[in-house]
């Protein structure tokens, strides 16, 4: 299903014969001239950041009227022309920077608030051996369905219900060791995209670094700012009405049903999470 | 590097490789791509110094062009313009242009899915499929590793799927009310 679903879309290449584009004369010098246009627009775009190392004007340049005068007229007059060179140093260090950001595509961060943002990626891409490798030996991570040991399984569940993490802000809030940062982030599933609802933002991740190591990591995982109602219900109701037999197979359903529902992600209740989640999406495809 | 070098090295890599940024923009993009290429390759002689060289030269344009992709507004002025040129840029037709023009209804389908998906999903299946380009070098573009390559295009494919499902099932059934299923789901 999947090579043949990359088959075809491969076949569906809008432009399968690059080199078929360009062959009419006209069309290759008008697209070489626009690139060299935009070279040369680009060459004088960064014209400016070449004037400030050339000398500032000479002091000569002011009347040798008197000392007192020259002194008066000089005096506001270079530090004008230093001022000015220092502004367009300032320009160029920012343009500079500014450059770097939109080439690299990414702001320069501190180490731990880097680490922060690794793991909500590597939670993203269902990376369990990266966000296990981010962790000291003697680790801690509460609000999680599994010890971090056990991410594995808890991330191949994720993996089958398409859980998507996004980093929204992540902030160093104490310095260490250990230091302390906290992420936002926002998330969504397979069953939000289908029923059109969601992303949920307001949940967070604290993570205490030492070491360039995760000491201990609390995740506060919101529900009730609508996925509860919206897509956690509507899956299980789904799954009550459809597949009762199957329901506390897929999920511990606690002494007190609905109050304690934890999902069960051993790799039997996993090929049943896919099938259900599978059909619940086309169930509810508008 | 001296400036005949800088425009040795650039025209090397342009005469090897514009053909296929060009069809790696238009392919994103068909009103903003032949402005994205040429702003690429604007970019490219900028950092020329830096440019790798060989089989690095085309993976390192293509994340080039990523980024003026990603940084392109510039689509009411110029898709008129390119819309024009996009005609003449097509070679030579192997089909007739009615076919050219309205594509398979699965292909577009599976286009349109395609679009729905989150852009890192869809850029490495396109890298993939349509660039043809081999794990490593995908891997070298998006910035992550080779073994991680594999498992996203294994997860993107699994959505592509779930999404095409999604839009076929919309397209076979016909819904007298439209709004049923969303006031159902809101009410």
């Amino acid at each position: 299903m999947s090579n043949q679903l990359l088959g075809n879309l491969r076949d569906a290449n809008p432009i399968p014969h690059p080199d078929r584009l360009l062959t009419d004369e006209a069309d290759a010098r008008a697209f070489l001239a626009t690139v060299q246009e935009r070279r040369h627009g680009m060459a004088n775009k960064t014209q400016p950041e070449v004037q400030p190392t050339e000398a500032p004007p000479r002091p000569t340049e002011a009347r040798p009227d008197s000392e007192a005068v020259i002194s008066v007229v000089r005096g506001p007059r270079r530090r004008f022309v230093y001022g000015l060179a220092a502004a367009v140093a300032v320009l160029i260090v920012g343009t500079l920077t500014w450059i770097a950001f939109i080439d690299d595509g990414e702001s320069p961060v501190a180490a731990p608030v880097d680490i922060g943002r690794s793991f909500i990626e590597a939670q993203d891409a269902w990376d369990a051996e990266a966000a296990i490798a981010l962790f000291a030996p003697n680790k801690l991570a509460t609000g999680f369905l599994t010890v971090v040991e056990e991410f594995p399984s808890y991330y191949a569940w994720l993996e089958t219900l398409d859980w998507r993490y996004t980093a929204e802000e992540c902030n160093q809030v104490a310095v260490g060791p250990p230091v302390e940062v906290t992420c936002s982030y926002s998330y969504e599933n397979a069953w939000t995209q289908a029923l059109g609802v969601g992303p949920y933002s307001g949940s967070s991740m604290r993570f205490f670094i030492a070491d360039g190591q995760i000491q201990q990591l609390n995740n506060t995982f919101i529900t009730n700012t609508g996925f509860s109602v919206q897509a956690w219900e509507v899956f299980t109701d789904w799954v009550s009405d459809t597949h009762p037999e199957n329901l506390n197979v897929i999920i511990d359903l606690g002494i007190e049903g609905r109050t304690a529902d934890v999902p069960i992600v051993t790799p039997e209740a996993l090929v049943l999470w896919e099938q259900y989640t599978n059909e619940f999406v086309a169930s509810v495809a508008p | 590097m001296t400036a005949q070098e800088a425009e040795t090295k650039f025209t090397r890599m342009y005469e090897a490789h514009h053909k296929q940024v060009l069809a790696y923009c238009l392919r994103r993009s068909p009103s903003d791509g032949w402005d994205a290429a040429a702003d690429t390759f604007a970019v490219a002689w900028k950092r020329i110094d830096i440019a790798p060289e060989g089989e690095g030269s085309l993976p390192w344009l293509y994340t080039v062009a990523r980024k003026v992709l990603a940084n392109t507004y510039r689509k009411n002025e110029t898709a008129a313009r390119l819309n024009l040129r996009l005609g003449r840029l097509a070679g030579p037709a192997t089909v007739g242009p009615d076919v050219q023009v309205v594509q398979r209804w699965e292909e577009k389908q599976l286009i349109e899915a395609l679009r729905r998906l989150r852009p890192d999903d869809s850029e490495v299946l396109r890298l993939a499929t349509w660039e043809e380009l081999p794990h490593d070098q995908i891997a070298e573009i998006l910035g992550i590793s080779v073994s991680a390559v594999g498992q996203r295009i294994h997860r993107a494919t699994k959505r592509l799927g779930r999404q095409l499902k999604g839009s076929m099932k919309t397209e076979a059934t016909t819904n007298p009310n439209p709004h049923a299923a969303e006031e159902g789901r809101t009410a």
